[in-house]
């Protein structure tokens, strides 16, 4: 029983199983069935079908179900790319890089299974550059797929060939919107795409791409072996499924936890997370790194699937929970944030290039005394004039963590404000 | 074509192909959206976000797929949360678009307000003030004071030299990217770029040389911000006071540097010319200017100007009275009787041209008379008579299904305007086949390369022709219809399969056999040809058999054009100045006079010679003798040349800003230039009423009193000019064609577009006949391991070029051009000297090294100071056998 | 460094991709190695490598963080002090051990060449804060005992590296 919630890990088998890393262990546990299944038993057209019904919706932070996203793929257009987004970088997210590091076979087998179904014979995962070293096991483990069979040319002896290629940014959050990540991986500046054309239409050099996160691939492998049915028994209806929480920030125990969707917050924050170190109150909790608005203490019951965050103002996005207890200095939190943001902006968009440079100025006057009311004022006016303005969501999120905290803990600046 | 799309903009409605952007489509009703990083002429980026609109689309009922109509019976419009940048949203049936909403106007703040917080409000010392887009959209939509209380990137670096000719001020910068993708896209010279993210992102050139790209001075005319400011003009860099833009008068002109005549307006202040800017013309330079002939106006201010008649007494220049000179001119012409000859420059205006033809055909009684200065430039035939590029032809509209064969000719040095538009056809689909004997810049962009050998280009296009006749690709109903002797030519060109002629040519059979199809299919096809493919009667006539077959002449976008080197060129071939040929190309009907080349020969035998705008000693250094030996010789310059130093009177002449006449372009397009500043003294004249005064010295009773008059005389006379009098060809363009351009915003004057007059070939009467020739190619190949080739290039050592200080360093020097492995072999390394012997002379030369040249070929540029290639080359061609020496 | 090693290296990546220019942050990867940091020469090798323009390579290396212009410590320390981990003290942290190896808190290169410590944002690894990467490699969990422990070894084994060259 590895929670309340879910008997057995699903992503994270390497909790449960000692080194599943290694392929014959893999293997041992019924590692690439699935893909003999789909291989030996199934056409292209009906692992997409069996994603489809399963409902397995994006687990970058988007949302947008695999399955229809693979369906995009024109039929009559070759070559084909898949690109894994390991570009893992929204703050207090590392789920990616236990699935790439613990479980990497499952992740290879969730490409090829993706590659198989939308015609591709080529993938590239793009890691973020930090992940240079974590890439050594994941590489390992390709190594060994090529070894015996999984990868390379004829796949299980059958006519279905690939090769999956290991590529790594450079130090850039912007690499994880899938345009910008498409431009960093030709070789340009990470900058987005205007879209269309989508990368389903014109992707990766030109050509039907599909873009998929780590953790939405991991999940490809479970879902064809036990079908779509036995998917659907996780989660709920419009949000099926399995999904890694990370947890982070106050929390007595840190760490990636794997919930069907849908299980309470609280659930994950007391019980798994242990409540908080110092034992204090929640003040708030951010439920998608830096993007998405703060949960604020009414909204500490929510479930955790995408239908019902909407409820509550904010979104599941990434599944990255910061907790923070009641010591934190919101305005402090929010220029942590804002900082973030103006390190990261592309800087190809006039709003999201000056607007997060003017926001960060204004918040250091404002945490230094020398702002006034009127600049409080101004915080809100600027993210006012970027919501809706930006070239890609980055300048969008970027206003979350301003707008929220103000809205919520206004007291947290005002204090600051002597003049 | 494409479907069109109707939707509604500003409760307006307007009809577009599908695929058109909102922005577009706005333009076309006359609203204007305003835009820092779209340009019509660029890929679409969307980044500025100055261009948000409210866009709403038909609402669908889902079940029904049936739009929702209102009570009235109209779809019910469902707008979308956010607005929509028009730039690049497409139109799609039934959307509504408003370009003003109350959301858009305060989002159009927003912006604006974004963009100055990075800005610095320098406007009183800014040289894009008065014509800044950003300063006039702060002004019609930006608030009112400042809320942004932090530092401005005043620390950013200012005054970054960009090249000699190129300020980055990257304060100012707000990373619109249209210098970049003007660079990448347009010119092809890939050395801008975006360096850093975020606010500390900016435009940055780590390339060497950096930024002297020939079309380099575009990107400061459609920077939307002064961040990019030309060195000629930019406040108080130059050693005069600045100006502002508002101050200037702006008067439309011609360039004299560019053969394509590019259209442009001379920014005046008291009588001097400040700036130069592109006027747009899209079916000439569009909205582009060569930096030559942005930065070359110099000349007309040069202290070195001639400002009065001269007489050479003893030896030494005395100044004279324009009476003075006249009578003795009519003396010494007269006495002269049929030796003499004249040679004029393909600078001068038609005007100018004709009525030297006219002087010494109908008062001197003499055809000895020639434009063809450089006796190895000029593409001698009249193929542009019969088929040049049919009337309307664009190359800047271009796209799949055309075809361009551009056969012996580096565009972008010799025709550099007409290397853009080659390009941006590219761009848009249009298929390139590039033959020449060595690398040329559009080899990075043409879809099929050819690499003949010097001397068979001839062959090259025989096998193309043979393919196209062996695979029945041939325009059959032209054919049927108005060709004559097809069999024979088939019979002929059984000799010159591809098999035959792929030794000859170094290309192989199956990629002759592709380009001919590729050529042959595509609906439109032009062919482009220059010096380096030869220039011969049999060469002319192969290129005229191949467009004929195809049936590429007598129509818009196909046909035939020879790369010639100067602005008038073809005026001067169209107008008679020429021994062979009347006005008109009508055969002289008495005796042939003599050449260029037959005139400054030794022994020439002439008597007098009378030499307007044209430096034959400084373009060819080994005429001296041929001047120095004749006994009277007057030189109508602006400077005083190495030829106007042997004359025996110099007279001079205003240069072009200083008067009004027309030009003929390449595509035979007739443009007429204004004046626009007074010459540095009254007594310099119109090349035209010097010629008129001589003609009425000698007895001659012309009433010339303006080019216009003249003008009026040739269309008159001269039937192909029939339409080209000063009335049509300043006719502005109708309202409607103005809607298609775009002027970039910002622009603070406003200046007649004017598209000129296309003189019509004979093939455009659909009634005319030709009938195909076969001149058996000679074998023209140079015998010997290395060839010289001695193209032109633009940065020559002219005269005019000469008096830009500002130009100075991008003047080539003569030196030999050799591949690394020639250098190899012959143990050289950068700053040796070889001797090159030829079968004509020898010369001595620095070396250069290119790795991009063949190795049988020494590149040596023929225009350039000392005309040190002529000493090398026969006049027959401009490739010659030569032999190096260390 | 671009050596023929490096150009070898580089040949064997090139069939991975399409173009010649999606190699060019691993070509960037390979000229950094040896010394952390891209000379002008660097980056010239990469341009003519790959066909590309100094402009084109300089302006992706300024859109990276882990790619620099200026000399740096033979040790790049990473450290985050992004908001999961300064919720774990990592800010106190980052500054104690700014103060141990005598750097200004917004950090920068020890006087004998050893480390460059630097401020980061997330590493994604927040779970195992105080954390901090040294030329990449990942080490959580931090405790001051730890890290003066992987230093010590750091130096020893840049010691030892010095001393066994001829």
């Amino acid at each position: 029983m590895t929670n309340k919630y879910l008997d057995k890990h699903v992503l994270l088998r390497n909790k449960d199983i000692p080194n599943i890393r290694d392929i014959n262990v893999y293997i041992a546990h019924g590692g690439y069935d699935a893909l003999k299944k789909a291989l030996t038993v199934m056409n292209p057209g009906e692992v997409t079908q069996v994603v489809k019904t399963a409902n397995l919706r994006g687990r970058g932070g988007a949302g947008f179900p695999a399955g229809v996203k693979w369906s995009f793929i024109p039929p009559n257009v070759k070559p084909v790319y898949v690109v894994v987004n390991a570009d893992e970088s929204e703050p207090g997210t590392f789920k990616d890089r236990e699935l790439m590091g613990e479980n990497p076979h499952q992740v290879i087998e969730g490409i090829i299974l993706c590659a198989f179904a939308v015609g591709a014979e080529r993938a590239y995962i793009y890691g973020r550059g930090e992940f240079k070293n974590t890439f050594v096991p994941l590489k390992k483990a390709i190594d060994e797929a090529y070894n015996n069979g999984l990868l390379g040319k004829n796949i299980m002896n059958t006519d279905f060939s690939m090769d999956i290629f290991l590529h790594l940014g450079a130090g850039a959050y912007i690499c994880g919107e899938e345009t910008a990540l498409l431009n960093s991986l030709e070789g340009y500046m990470g900058q987005p795409r205007s879209r269309p054309p989508f990368p389903a239409a014109e992707g990766l050099y030109a050509k039907p791409t599909v873009i998929n996160n780590v953790e939405t691939l991991s999940n490809v492998p479970p879902i064809i072996l036990n079908g779509s049915d036995w998917y659907r028994r996780y989660g709920t209806e419009r949000s099926p499924g399995i999904k890694i929480f990370s947890l982070s920030g106050h929390v007595k125990n840190p760490g990636n936890y794997e919930l069907p969707l849908g299980a309470p917050l609280r659930y994950l924050i007391e019980e798994l997370g242990g409540g908080t170190m110092s034992g204090l109150p929640i003040k708030g909790i951010l439920p998608a790194g830096a993007s998405a608005p703060m949960i604020p203490p009414e909204h500490f019951d929510v479930m955790m699937d995408y239908e019902s965050m909407a409820e509550a103002n904010t979104t599941l996005g990434s599944a990255s929970f910061i907790v923070m207890d009641e010591t934190v200095d919101m305005a402090w939190a929010a220029e942590k944030m804002v900082h973030f943001f103006k390190h990261e902006s592309c800087g190809k968009c006039s709003p999201c290039r000056e607007g997060n440079y003017w926001l960060e100025q204004v918040m250091h006057r404002i945490r230094s005394g020398k702002g006034t009311s009127f600049d409080i004022d101004l915080l809100t006016k600027i993210t006012h004039q970027m919501t809706d303005n930006c070239f890609c969501p980055l300048g969008e999120f970027a206003v979350n963590p301003i707008n929220a905290t103000i809205k919520h803990f206004r007291s947290d600046y005002e204090k600051y404000i002597t003049l | 074509m494409s479907d069109l799309v109707t939707l509604k903009i500003d409760g307006i409605e307007v009809s577009v192909p599908a695929g058109t952007m909102i922005i577009e489509a706005a333009n076309k009703i006359g609203r204007e959206i305003p835009v820092f990083c779209y340009h019509s002429k660029l890929s679409t980026v969307g980044v500025c976000r100055v261009c948000l609109v409210k866009v709403g689309t038909p609402g669908f009922d889902r079940a029904t797929r049936q739009p929702i109509l209102d009570v009235a019976g109209n779809p019910v419009i469902r707008f979308f949360p956010k607005p929509m940048p028009a730039c690049s949203t497409p139109v799609s049936a039934g959307m509504e678009v408003i370009t003003e909403s109350k959301e858009s106007l305060a989002d159009r703040q927003a912006i604006l307000e974004f963009l100055l917080t990075s800005h610095p409000l320098d406007c009183p010392v800014c040289d894009k003030g008065g014509e800044c887009p950003l300063q006039d959209l702060t002004y019609a939509h930006g608030r009112g004071e400042s809320r942004f209380e932090y530092q401005r990137k005043h620390t950013s670096p200012k005054k970054i030299p960009l090249g000699d000719l190129i300020v980055l001020d990257t304060e100012r910068c707000i990373i619109c990217t249209r210098c970049i993708r003007f660079q990448d896209e347009i010119a092809g010279d890939h050395v801008l770029a975006i360096e850093n993210r975020g606010r500390d992102a900016k435009v940055v050139s780590y390339t060497e040389p950096k930024f002297d790209s020939k079309y380099s001075g575009n990107t400061t005319d459609i920077c939307p911000v002064g961040a990019l400011t030309s060195r000629d003009f930019r406040f108080k860099d130059m050693n005069k006071p600045g100006v502002r833009i508002w101050e200037l008068t702006n008067v439309p002109s011609i360039s004299n540097y560019c053969n394509m005549g590019s259209n442009l307006v001379l920014g005046t202040h008291v009588g001097e010319i400040r700036r130069v800017m592109p006027r747009q013309n899209e079916l000439v330079n569009e909205i582009w200017l060569t930096n030559k002939t942005r930065f070359g106006h110099h000349f007309h201010s040069s202290s070195h100007r001639l400002t009065a008649p001269l007489i050479k007494e003893n030896g030494k220049f005395k100044q004279a009275t324009w009476e003075d000179a006249l009578s003795l001119i009519a003396t010494k012409f007269h006495e002269a009787g049929e030796h003499i000859g004249g040679i004029a420059g393909p600078h001068l205006s038609n005007e100018d041209l004709y009525l030297f033809q006219k002087l010494f055909r109908e008062v001197l009684n003499s055809n000895n008379i020639d434009h063809r200065i450089c006796l190895n430039s000029a593409i001698d035939d009249d193929l542009a008579y019969e088929i040049g590029v049919g009337i309307g032809t664009d190359i800047g509209q271009l796209a799949e299904n055309s075809a361009i064969f551009l056969l012996g000719s580096d565009l972008d040095e010799e025709a550099s305007m007409l290397y853009l538009r080659v390009r941006g056809a590219v761009r848009r689909g249009c298929h390139l086949i590039n033959a020449n004997g060595r690398y040329t810049k559009l080899d990075t962009v043409a879809n099929t390369k050819l690499r003949y050998n010097y001397g068979s280009a001839v062959h090259l296009v025989l096998g193309m022709t043979a393919t196209i006749l062996d695979e029945g690709l041939e325009d059959k109903n032209f054919v049927y219809a108005r060709l004559e002797g097809i069999d024979k030519l088939k019979t002929k060109l059984q000799a010159y399969t591809p098999e035959k002629v792929a030794d000859i040519t170094g290309i192989d059979a199956d990629i002759i056999r592709q380009a001919a199809r590729d050529f042959a299919k595509a609906e439109n096809g032009i062919i482009l040809y220059g010096a380096e493919a030869g220039n011969d009667t049999a060469l002319h006539a192969s290129i005229r058999n191949l467009a004929l077959i195809t049936g590429h002449v007598g129509k818009k976008d196909n046909g035939v054009t020879a790369i010639l080197p100067h602005c008038n060129s073809r005026g001067a071939a169209d107008l008679g100045v020429i021994p062979h040929r009347l006005p008109g190309y009508h055969p002289v009907a008495d005796e042939i006079g003599m050449s260029a080349k037959e005139m400054l020969q030794p022994n020439h035998g002439l008597q007098a010679m009378y030499i307007v705008a044209a430096d034959i000693v400084g373009e060819v250094v080994t005429c001296k003798s041929a001047i120095e030996t004749t006994d009277f010789v007057v030189v109508q310059d602006l400077f005083m040349t190495e030829t106007a130093k042997l004359a025996d009177v110099v007279l001079p002449a205003k240069a072009i800003a200083e008067r009004d006449g027309s030009y003929t372009n390449l595509e035979r397009r007739v443009q007429v230039y204004d004046p626009a500043i007074l010459s540095p003294t009254p007594t310099c004249w119109a090349d035209w009423h010097i010629i008129t005064a001589i003609a009425g010295r000698l007895g001659a009773e012309w009433t010339h009193a303006s080019a216009d008059g003249v003008m009026q005389e040739i269309t008159e006379q001269v039937s192909l000019y029939k339409h080209m009098s000063f009335e049509n060809l300043t006719k502005p363009i109708s309202l409607e064609r103005k809607r298609q351009h775009y002027i970039y915003s910002g622009m603070s004057f406003t200046a007649d577009v004017r598209e000129g007059v296309q003189w019509a070939t004979r093939a455009e009467n659909q009634a005319s006949f030709f009938e195909l020739k076969f001149i058996e190619p000679e074998n023209d190949m140079p015998q010997s391991d290395i060839i010289l080739v001695a193209p032109r290039v633009a940065y020559d050592g002219g005269m005019l070029i000469s008096q830009a200080e500002i130009l100075a360093n991008l003047i080539q020097q003569p030196k030999a051009t050799l591949s690394p492995s020639v250098a190899q072999r012959l143990s050289l390394s950068k700053g040796d000297t070889v001797q090159l012997t030829s079968s004509v002379g020898s010369v001595a030369l620095p070396i250069a090294i290119d790795g991009k040249l063949p190795d049988n070929v020494v590149l040596t540029p023929r225009n350039l100071a000392g005309s040190v290639a002529e000493q090398l080359l026969d006049g027959h061609n401009i490739f010659i056998g030569v032999k190096i020496v260390h | 460094m671009w050596s023929e090693k490096e150009q070898r290296e580089l040949e064997k990546m090139l069939p991975q991709y399409n173009t010649k220019r999606s190699a060019v942050l691993s070509a960037l990867y390979l000229a950094q190695q040896e010394k952390n940091w891209l000379d002008d020469d660097d980056i010239k090798a990469v341009a003519d490598a790959l066909d590309l323009t100094v402009t084109d390579v300089h302006s992706v290396i300024g859109f990276y963080t882990l790619f620099r212009k200026e000399p740096t410590g033979k040790y790049i320390i990473q450290f985050c002090t992004d908001l999961p981990c300064a919720l774990r003290g990592a800010t106190k942290f980052y500054h104690e051990l700014a103060e141990q190896l005598g750097l200004p808190p917004e950090g920068g290169t020890t006087d004998d060449n050893m480390f460059t410590l630097e401020e980061v944002v997330c590493i994604a690894a927040c779970n195992n804060a105080p954390c901090c990467q040294i030329n990449l490699d990942y080490h959580e969990n931090l405790t001051h005992e730890e890290m003066s422990n992987i230093l010590s070894k750091l130096r020893a084994k840049s010691e030892k590296e010095s001393t066994t060259q001829p």
